[in-house]
């Protein structure tokens, strides 16, 4: 329907851009005295017959033209907000409210990691004091007072019975007092030594870990051993296990991996030969299940240790132990 | 100990390349620590372990390479041609539970010179200096057999004789006093053995020689000692003076003391090629024999415990390879103990030495086929837990972990001011502490933690927030070890100036906030706080956090007065607590699971007022009287605003707080809630002393 009417509104409100034009132009058209109100008003004259078909018309034209300004309205209000969103448009590059946010002690990053690891294979976690006993840190071990082995760990002493724990095994005896076999426990925790430069620090953290029962071997040594570094080096770290010392282990072993800072090449830190000692482990000596009144031959169970400092270090390429006490924040926050 | 290659293959019929050599005796337990090229030689640094004294040698080193690769090994060929006789040299032993055996050779006439080059080379490239061809050759049977000599100018052994003994035993002096071959006097007690001629110490049993009786260029007669020294004995006297010598090394991981005397005579035969003159008999006193030692063994036993399937014929070929002597007894196998392996004693060291041999390489990995299953110590795990989820609470609110040596020095109890009769004076002393800074065991972590704000500091560091979770170290009367209560220490630290934000992390507020959050955390709802009255906090912004009226922990900005005594070139605003998390996690794990709570959904209606109060007034007063009298339709009060300045007079505040009324069974109206209001604020008034902020 051409209707001229219909065709001036059309391009008019094509061009309105105010709510103040829009209200002026549906007064023009549909208002008390609107061009198309006028034309509903003269509709009297008409014929009845006329007035019939006429009448429909119109009032489909003015249907049709507040429909459309209904529109236009909605369209100026959603131009109008977003007119008023850009002027509040901040600088979201600043730094969010109190940006200081934390980081983690790497050592006790992996710590934990390591819990994780052993506790996936029904290892539970076990805990004894720092200042302890000389007969739990070296006697019910094995180490004898003026015995040579006892230069492997230079000691901290309280008193002449008393010394600061060279190493986390004395939670094992204590263990072993209390309880029966099967265990299969971890004993993470700090340690002493009475050493200082720049490889070692008189404190540092060790897990230990014990597996007793009947019929263990030093095969499942190597198994559970395996199985532990391969979950936090990756699948394909070489592992090599060769025979050495402790008091409280027969056999005893040392435990190598690949060195994962040179591919295994030969660097400094592995001092050329491509290999990396991560873990100090052994079958338990008869003497220390002596210690721990078990009946004698009935058990068999191997034992193993390692620095945390160190996995840390080869973890992530840190190369100066004292970095982890000086706990400057730039250090923790990496971690 | 250091090995030139060139010296060990004098006594191994096989051609080895160095490094596939090293790495054997690595995998066999003979750590190759380093490869050294030097003038054409190549000198392996291996790492002995203490259990094995046999092999700190070269012929010790040798037998590891023949066990390892099955070649042959050529032992030193020599002979005393002629032997003379003199029944006058006595010898005796005092202290036979100390000296085992002791056997001497006299050479007269020898002539003391330099030592011929090849021998110099040889003692240099293993790490030892020349003296003169007599002592030189004492030590290179030293290196070769792993047997310590000693050599005496015999004319300068009055009395014609040695004697063996403590000075207890000997002379009836506490202490005596000898000058060692380093030309350094020093004091033995009583209970150190000695070798003595007729008058007085001349030795160091096992140790070092004494310098009265050196052997020098002008030297003719030698008396050469070989002997056996109890290990113990000769380790406690290296240890109290504090000299470790190659011979005290090898003695007190125990010697071989039936090979003494083969090397007694080797260095006899050398000095009579290389110094010429006559050689005595030997003069050999053994009072104490070590009696001959049997393991019996079954071969399924070691089998079964290295988790291998090897033959008994390769077993027991191991054992024969590493001159362990073996025969069959029914069931079972005896191994003769050879008397340079002492530490072999019981089945598992057989084990080890098959094992070793063998090549841990060759053992499978397996894992157990099945886990019996372990009961967890609950105790531990759930305080692990607990700790656990502190620690990453604290890290979530921005707080970084920071981990400090466990010393202090007690020093800082006086920086921190802490009184006499605090139980943090009770702290645990090192006796041989590496610095007076790190002497005693920590009792209080923010010291440390405030080393840390002072160091970071000093790095250009403005803004910090560090805790730390650790344990403190108490003496506890009446118990031989410490109590070691696991505490948390946190700091913050800003630099004086605006921060961009209003709102100020870093003050006491923020601190205790954090504080309440984490006990909110863990759903404590008996905490308070207390002004605190630590000497080392502010005393006006410091406060003791208490659950059950037994106090756990303090927060606060830390007393100008201590910060004054750190060295900070900035202006830092530093607030620090502790808590103490043992006793925190013994009130947690008491508490049952608390009830849930019903909640009203109908609509609540608010008010809000603000009250005049003098400026050191203590807001908790208001919640108190709410408490108290409050009416069950309160649901919750909050304070929204603190205000002094303008518009408020001189010495007061204004408190603002804002109380929420809600019913369960019903919409409250505006009268009711109005009549309860300005009876609860009328009831505040009173109490308090303030007036209505109109
Ligand atoms: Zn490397």
């Amino acid at each position: 329907m051409d209707d001229p009417l219909k065709q001036s509104f059309l391009k008019e409100i094509d061009n309105i851009v105010s709510f103040q034009d829009l209200i002026n132009l549906k007064a023009k058209y549909v208002g008390k005295k609107g061009l198309l109100t006028e034309k509903i008003k003269n509709l009297g004259r008409l014929s009845s017959e006329e007035r019939k078909i006429q009448g429909k018309a119109l009032n489909e034209l003015k249907n049709f033209i507040e429909e459309k300004i209904k529109n236009k309205e909605i369209e100026l209000k959603q131009k109008e907000i977003s007119e008023s969103l850009k002027k509040e448009i901040i600088d979201i590059t600043l730094p969010g409210k109190d940006y200081y946010f934390g980081g983690c002690h790497p050592v006790n990053k992996t710590l934990y990691e390591i819990i994780d690891i052993f506790r996936e294979i029904g290892f539970t976690v076990e805990e004894g004091p720092e200042v302890e006993l000389d007969y739990y840190n070296f006697e019910a071990l094995n180490i004898p007072k003026n015995h040579p082995a006892r230069d492997m760990q230079d000691t901290f002493y309280v008193s002449e019975d008393i010394v600061l724990r060279t190493h986390t095994s004395p939670v094992q005896v204590r263990v072993m007092e209390k309880k029966k076999p099967p265990l299969r426990f971890i004993s993470p925790g700090k340690v002493y030594r009475c050493d200082s430069d720049i490889t070692h620090t008189p404190m540092f953290h060790q897990v230990e870990g014990l597996m007793v029962d009947e019929n263990i071997a030093f095969s499942h040594l190597k198994g559970v051993l395996v199985f532990f570094l391969q979950r936090l080096f990756g699948e394909n770290i070489p592992v090599r296990f060769r025979p050495s010392f402790f008091p409280f282990t027969e056999p005893s072993t040392e435990i190598d991996i690949g060195c994962i800072i040179c591919g295994a090449k030969g660097c400094r830190v592995c001092k050329g030969t491509g290999w990396l000692e991560v873990l100090g482990a052994g079958m338990v000596h008869p003497n220390v299940f002596k210690f721990a009144g078990y009946p004698e031959g009935k058990f068999t169970g191997f034992a193993f240790g390692m620095g945390v400092e160190r996995l840390t270090m080869l973890k992530y390429g840190i190369d100066d132990i004292r970095l982890f006490f000086e706990n400057d924040i730039r250090f923790l926050r990496q971690f | 100990m250091r090995i030139p290659i060139s010296w060990l293959k004098e006594y191994i019929e096989c051609e080895l390349e160095p490094q596939k050599l090293a790495d054997s005796l690595t995998m066999a337990g003979l750590e190759v620590g380093s490869i050294e090229e030097l003038d054409g030689d190549v000198v392996f640094d291996i790492e002995i372990t203490p259990n094995r004294a046999d092999c700190l040698s070269i012929l010790g080193i040798a037998r590891e390479i023949r066990a390892i690769f099955n070649c042959r090994v050529k032992k030193p060929i020599f002979k005393i041609q002629k032997e003379l006789k003199d029944d006058k040299f006595k010898i005796l032993i005092a202290n036979p539970e100390l000296c085992y055996r002791y056997a001497g050779r006299i050479i007269k006439g020898v002539k003391v010179t330099k030592s011929p080059e090849s021998l110099r080379v040889k003692l240099e490239r293993a790490g030892i200096r020349s003296i003169n061809n007599v002592v030189d050759i004492t030590n290179y049977v030293l290196l070769e057999y792993g047997h310590p000599l000693h050599a005496f100018d015999l004319d300068l052994l009055e009395g014609y004789c040695i004697r063996v003994g403590t000075s207890k035993s000997i002379s009836d002096k506490e202490n005596e006093e000898i000058e060692t071959l380093d030309g350094i006097k020093r004091i033995v007690g009583p209970e150190d053995l000695l070798i003595w001629d007729g008058r007085r110490p001349v030795a160091i049993a096992g140790v070092m020689g004494g310098a009265n009786t050196e052997v020098t260029e002008s030297t003719v007669n030698i008396l050469l000692e070989s002997a056996y020294f109890k290990p113990e004995s000769i380790r406690k006297t290296s240890k109290r003076l504090g000299l470790s010598t190659e011979a005290s090394y090898r003695f007190e991981r125990g010697t071989d003391i039936e090979n003494l005397k083969k090397a007694l005579d080797r260095a006899a035969s050398l000095i009579l090629e290389m110094a010429g003159g006559d050689v005595y008999e030997v003069i050999d006193a053994y009072p104490t024999k070590i009696p001959e030692r049997y393991i019996s063994f079954k071969t399924e036993n070691i089998r079964n415990f290295i988790g291998i399937n090897i033959k008994d014929e390769d077993m027991i070929d191991i054992l024969h390879s590493l001159e362990i002597e073996t025969r069959k007894d029914r069931e079972s196998y005896i191994a003769k103990v050879p008397t340079h392996r002492q530490d072999l004693t019981i089945e598992e060291d057989i084990a080890e030495e098959i094992a070793r041999i063998y090549g841990y390489d060759r053992v499978p990995s397996e894992l157990p086929q099945s886990f019996k299953p372990v009961m967890e110590n609950y105790e531990i795990a759930n305080k692990r837990k607990f700790l656990y989820k502190i620690r990453e609470y604290m890290i979530a609110l921005g707080f970084s972990e920071a981990v400090n040596m466990s010393f202090m020095s007690p020093e800082d109890l006086n920086l921190f001011e802490i009184l006499a009769d605090d139980t943090r004076r009770h702290f645990v002393s090192l006796m041989n502490p590496l610095r007076q800074e790190e002497s005693v065991m920590r009792t209080m972590l923010t010291p440390s933690l405030l080393r840390n704000v002072e160091s970071n500091t000093s790095r250009g560091i403005e803004s910090l927030k560090l805790f730390e979770i650790g344990r403190v170290f108490i003496l506890e009367k009446g118990s031989l070890l410490p109590n070691e209560p696991i505490y948390i220490g946190i700091v913050s630290k800003k630099e004086d100036f605006k921060s961009t934000f209003n709102e100020d992390p870093y003050d006491f507020y923020a601190l205790k906030g954090v504080v309440e959050g984490l006990l909110k955390h863990f759903k404590f709802d008996n905490f308070y706080f207390k002004r605190s009255s630590e000497p080392f906090l502010h005393l006006g912004q410091s406060a003791d956090i208490y659950i059950n009226n037994e106090k756990i922990g303090f927060i606060g900005v830390l007393s100008p007065k201590i910060l004054a005594k750190f060295d900070f070139k900035t202006k830092p605003y530093i607030c620090i607590g502790e808590i103490n998390l043992e006793n925190l996690f013994k009130i947690f794990s008491s508490q049952s699971a608390i009830p849930y709570k019903p909640f009203s959904n109908y609509p609540p209606i608010k008010r809000d007022t603000a009250i005049l109060v003098s400026t050191d007034f203590e807001s908790q007063k208001i919640f108190d009287i709410v408490k108290l009298h409050g009416n069950e339709l309160i649901e919750d009060i909050y304070i929204f605003d603190v205000y002094k300045g303008k518009g408020i007079p001189e010495g007061k505040m204004s408190i603002a707080f804002r109380v929420t009324y809600r019913a369960f069974d019903r919409t409250l109206t505006s009268e009711e809630v109005d009549s309860i209001h300005s009876k609860l604020v009328e009831k505040i008034i009173l109490e308090t002393g303030s007036e209505l902020r109109i």
